[in-house]
Order: structure tokens, then sequence, then C-alpha cells
């Protein structure tokens, strides 16, 4: 929404333009229209921080693989913090990205990642570390270059071995 | 000045109102045909999806049945109720779930006669696995019962008995003779009403279900995280009221529904009883019934307290029918193959055996019925040769299933992909089998 808007400030701007410098009246003009585009501008960069935070990866410690299987990986993911309960699907798709897992298994060459589980842990001051979130996705049927987004569940009561597509 | 403002400003609101109309008449005069890709026909309606069409297919079947079952169950309240329109929602690939959250899985509009429901997904396949409802029927089930049932306003102006209708008919099945049953209980709906039981205490009970049968619509459905529990109260005041009564499950329900609001708040008192006896105490009750044994067994499997006894002596019973093999192995499968049986070391090793007799000599249906229920399980090493013969079978699904239950009970690295023991290279699954009897050889 704030990208939307940004144009509609941006074409504020001619009408400072349009003001010739020269008299007191048209200085002060010029000096509110200054504060008035100034103000304007804020509002979109304000907008593009604000973005930034909310769109700030999960700080990772650290990744660990846990898999049984050939064609299924399982990630253990320890968190610094908490995140938003987007983040954790965006996590793990970059992750996919990144290591090229759609085109290749770093294990076993030839064999295609069938299934990815990614468990989202976190250690909370003195507590013990409780998983917070699971993401599964699945090679597509479709078009089995690409995997798709099963679901993400965010909570801790389920068991771990209940974790089991199969 | 007032009349001509007037004039103007009721014009102005005529045009809103008129467009304000044909756009919500516009999907009716367009038809779902606008909005959806695919049209089945069903024996209740046309079904639009813009989802999967197999699964719509899978629906389209299911609905010829559902709607037999219902109109033979409940011949007076569902004589002249016309057709529906059903929406198959698309599941949603981008998910998130949250623990304990409530969501709508489907609705039903009388004014419309339209249903709408979501598909189980693979989270509702992992997350819902121990709930009894493993071909994800309940949802639909439930909708349609709405519609075949709204057509009796003495249904339609009580929302707790609207909803305890529908759930007591939602988890009904065709049995192995393919015949409609209704099942005796709940088990979902007890375990919660219970819950609620001891939460409250018996006058807070009785004061909360007094509240539930005189809700408004919008005090029964209010967004308050009390939903279900107000579901299950309402599903055991039914079931304990139609237990009470004689006849034909319909003549029970009519007589139910005659009740005034007095004389069912006067037996709350029964409901109590009715649910505090334990689910258990219920199942092993059943469990002596030929109607429901099939179904006791089945449900009491999904429990974690088992007697592990009776259910493999009421297994016995039903494997002297022929029809019942693969669903009595599976059960059985179930039943060995988990920690807290209650069963001896020597019974579990005697009926092991008999489970691989089954995988090596059984019929292509018990095995296959084998391999799917194996669970995840430490201790079936003995299992592992057989499963791997079964790995080279002629049957492109029972290798899969096979291949399947070999990840649950061993720490062996394999191949998991169904795609793969379905219809990959014979060369490239001989390479994975040899590498399995190697690592046998090996342990």
């Amino acid at each position: 929404m704030s990208l939307e808007s940004y144009p509609a400030q941006i074409s504020a701007r001619p009408c400072l333009k349009s003001v010739s410098p020269g008299s007191p009246i048209l200085h002060q003009k010029l000096r509110t229209h200054l504060y008035i585009g100034l103000l304007l501008l804020s509002v979109p960069l304000l907008g593009l921080i604000g973005c930034t935070t909310t769109m700030l990866r999960p700080e990772v410690i650290d990744v660990s693989e846990i898999s049984r299987e050939k064609d299924v990986k399982t990630f253990m993911v320890s968190l610094k913090k908490v995140v938003p309960r987007q983040q954790f699907q965006q996590w793990t798709k970059d992750h996919i990205e990144q290591n090229r897992l759609e085109i290749e298994n770093p294990d076993h060459e030839n064999i295609p990642i069938f299934e990815l589980h990614y468990h989202f842990v976190h250690r909370s001051g003195r507590f013990r570390t409780r998983r917070i979130a699971y993401v599964m996705w699945r090679r597509s049927e479709e078009n089995p270059a690409r995997f798709e987004h099963q679901f993400t569940y965010l909570g801790s009561g389920i068991p771990m071995q209940f974790w089991r597509s199969r | 000045m007032i009349p001509r403002c007037f004039s103007r400003s009721s014009t102005r609101s005529g045009r809103w109102l008129a467009t304000g109309l044909l756009v919500m008449l516009l999907p009716s005069i367009c038809g779902c045909g606008a909005f959806y890709k695919h049209r089945l026909e069903t024996p209740v309606g046309p079904l639009w999806t813009n989802g999967n069409i197999e699964t719509a297919r899978r629906y389209q079947k299911d609905l010829g049945w559902m709607k037999a079952g219902l109109c033979e169950r409940l011949p007076i309240i569902t004589t002249g109720v016309g057709s529906a329109s059903i929406l198959l929602k698309t599941e949603d690939r981008n998910r998130i779930i949250r623990e304990d959250e409530i969501r709508t899985a489907g609705w039903y509009n009388h004014a419309l006669s339209l249903i709408q429901f979501t598909p189980s997904s693979p989270a509702d396949r992992i997350l819902l696995q121990r709930q009894p409802d493993p071909l994800g029927h309940r949802t639909l089930l439930h909708e349609l019962t709405h519609h075949y049932t709204a057509g009796d306003s003495r249904i339609r102006s009580k929302w707790w008995l609207t909803e305890a209708i529908s759930c007591s008919m939602e988890s009904s099945f065709l049995d192995h003779l393919g015949q409609f049953q209704v099942p005796p209980l709940h088990p979902l709906q007890y375990r919660k009403a219970r819950e609620v039981l001891s939460d409250l205490g018996r006058a807070r009970f009785t004061e909360y279900a007094e509240e539930i049968v005189s809700e408004s619509w919008l005090g029964f459905y209010r967004n308050d995280g009390e939903i279900p529990a107000r579901y299950a109260i309402s599903w055991a005041i039914l079931w304990t009221l139609q237990e009470q009564m004689s006849g034909t499950h319909e003549t029970r329900l009519l007589a139910v529904i005659g009740l005034k609001k007095d004389q069912i708040v006067a037996r709350i008192p029964d409901v109590i009883e009715a649910i505090t006896p334990s689910l258990t105490t219920q199942y092993r009750r059943y469990l002596d019934s030929d109607r429901y044994r099939r179904w006791a067994i089945d449900q009491w499997l999904l429990d974690d307290r088992i007697d592990g006894r009776a259910i493999l002596a009421a297994i016995e019973v039903e494997m002297l029918d022929s029809l019942a093999s693969a669903w009595a192995w599976s059960c059985t499968t179930n039943l060995i193959l988990r920690t807290r049986s209650r069963l001896d070391r020597n019974t579990r090793s005697e009926w092991q055996q008999r489970i691989i007799e089954q995988l090596e000599s059984g019929t292509m249906e018990v095995r296959q019925a084998i391999c799917t229920a194996i669970p995840e399980y430490r201790w079936a090493d003995q299992l592992i040769p057989a499963l791997i013969e079964l790995l080279e079978t002629d049957r492109a699904e029972l290798r899969a299933a096979a291949a399947a239950a070999l990840s649950r009970i061993s720490q062996h690295p394999t191949i998991v992909n169904p795609a793969f023991w379905i219809s990959a290279a014979e060369s490239d699954r001989s390479r994975e089998i040899g590498e399995w009897r190697s690592w046998l050889g090996e342990n």
C-alpha cells in the first residue's frame, strides 16, 4: 500500500518547481511547500522502514539436518527470537532456493527430494527449547520440478513423531 | 423542497438498491459457472469447483450414498426436499494453522440451498489422523444433513437442535455390506461433552446446557472459542433424549423435536448420567454388538488407552467372516504393532508371526491393508524381510505401500516417494532393493 501511494506524493513536487523564488511571500510559500514536501517524503520513507522491519528474516542460530530417508529431508531450525508467523514459510522457501533443493539432493545424487520438513525451535530464557512452528513442502504432482507448500503449523502440542505423512 | 429532496434521495437510494440487488443476484443470474471451472452433476445437485476434478469426482460418488442414506433414515423429514448447489473449495496452499484454532470447514445456506465445504487437506490428514473420519466425509455429510432437515421449521428454529442432528449424522458410513450406518455415538462429541462436564461440574454444566437450548443464532454461533463445547453439549442432549425414546431412528428424532424447552431442560440430569461412563466403557459395550462391533474396534484403536485382549477377541469374531479379512488384518496390525496394547509378549509374538504369514501368502488386498496399517514401531524387525520381498511385486501400489511401511519400522534410509515405487525403471528399483538386501545381510 505504501508503495502504491508513493507516486502520488512525487506528483506533488512539480508544484514546488513551478514556484519561482523572488518575493518574501514567494519565499514563505516556498518554505511552506518545502515543509509539506519533506513531510510527504517522510511518509513513504517511514513506510519503507516499517516494511523493512516487518520483512526482517528470522534470526537463525543453527540449522541441523536430521533426515532419516534418502528423499525426505528434515531440518531443525533454531531461532534467536520468535518471528511473525508469515516468516516461517518465506524462510523455508529461501532455504530451498539457496540450497537448490528442488533440483539437487546433496546427500543422494539422482534421487530427487520428495518432502521437506522444517521444525522451528526457540529457546526462551532459561526454559528448555520448544518447537514453535512446523512447515512442510512436498514435490508437486502436477509439476514435479517444483515443491508445493503443504501447510505451516504454529504450536508445539503435537509430538515430532506424529509429523509423518506416510 | 422536502418532497423534491426526498424524491431525489429516494431515486438515488433506489438506484443504489437496484445496483446492490443486481450485484447480489448476479451470481444467480450468471450461475456458478461464472466463478467455477468445473461442474459435476450429482444426485444432490450440481457440484462446482475450481480445484482438482478427481477430488470432486470422489465426492460426486459419495453424495449418492449419502443422500440415499439420509433419505432412508429420515424418510418423513426429507420428503420433498429439493436439490442443492455444492461449492467445493480449493485447498489453500499457503495455509497457516494455529494450534487449537477453530476453523469453519463448511457451511450451509438454507435460503440459497447452498453448501460450501473444504475437502480435507494434507494438514488435516496429519493433524486429524486420529479422528474417526479417515475418508474426509464428515464436513460434507454434516452440511448435507442441514440441507435435508432444514425444511422442517421446528428444527430450523432451534440452533442447538439443527447442529445436534447434523453432528449425529455426520460420522455415518457405508458398512462392509454397503449399508448406511449411523454410529451409536459420536466419540469426538462425547469426549468433548465429558470434558466440559469435568471442567464445569454438574451444577454449572446444567446451567450451561439450559443456556445452549435457549440460544439465538447470534448467541449459538458467537465466536468466543466455545463453539465446539456448544456443539458437543447439543449433540449429547439429542443423543441422550433419542436413546430414551423408542421406535425407528426418525420416530425417536421426531419425538425429541416435539419436546418443549422445559421438558428438555428437565432431562439435563439424564444427559449428565449418560455421558458419565468413560468412552472405553462405551466401546466395550459395543464390542458385543454384531452391528457395531467393527465400528467399536475401529474407534477404540484410535485411542491411546485400549484393552488389547478385548479388541483382539472381537477381531477374531469378525475374522470368521471372509469378507472382513483385509479390514481385520489391518486392525490386527494396528493392535499388535503398538505400545501399551496390554497384550502379553507371547500373544504379540504369535500374532506378529501370523501377520508375516499374511504378508508372504495372503491375498493382495490383505497384504496391501497390512502395509498401509503398519505404524511407526521400533520392534517390528521380523517383518522387514517379508516387506522387502513385496518391493518386487507386480502390483505397483503394493510396492509403494511396502516401501512406506519399511520407512516407518526401519532405520535404514530408503526412497519414500510412492511415484518411484510405482513408475520408476525396474533397474532403479532393483538397485534400491539390492541395498535393502545387503543391509539385511549385514544386520
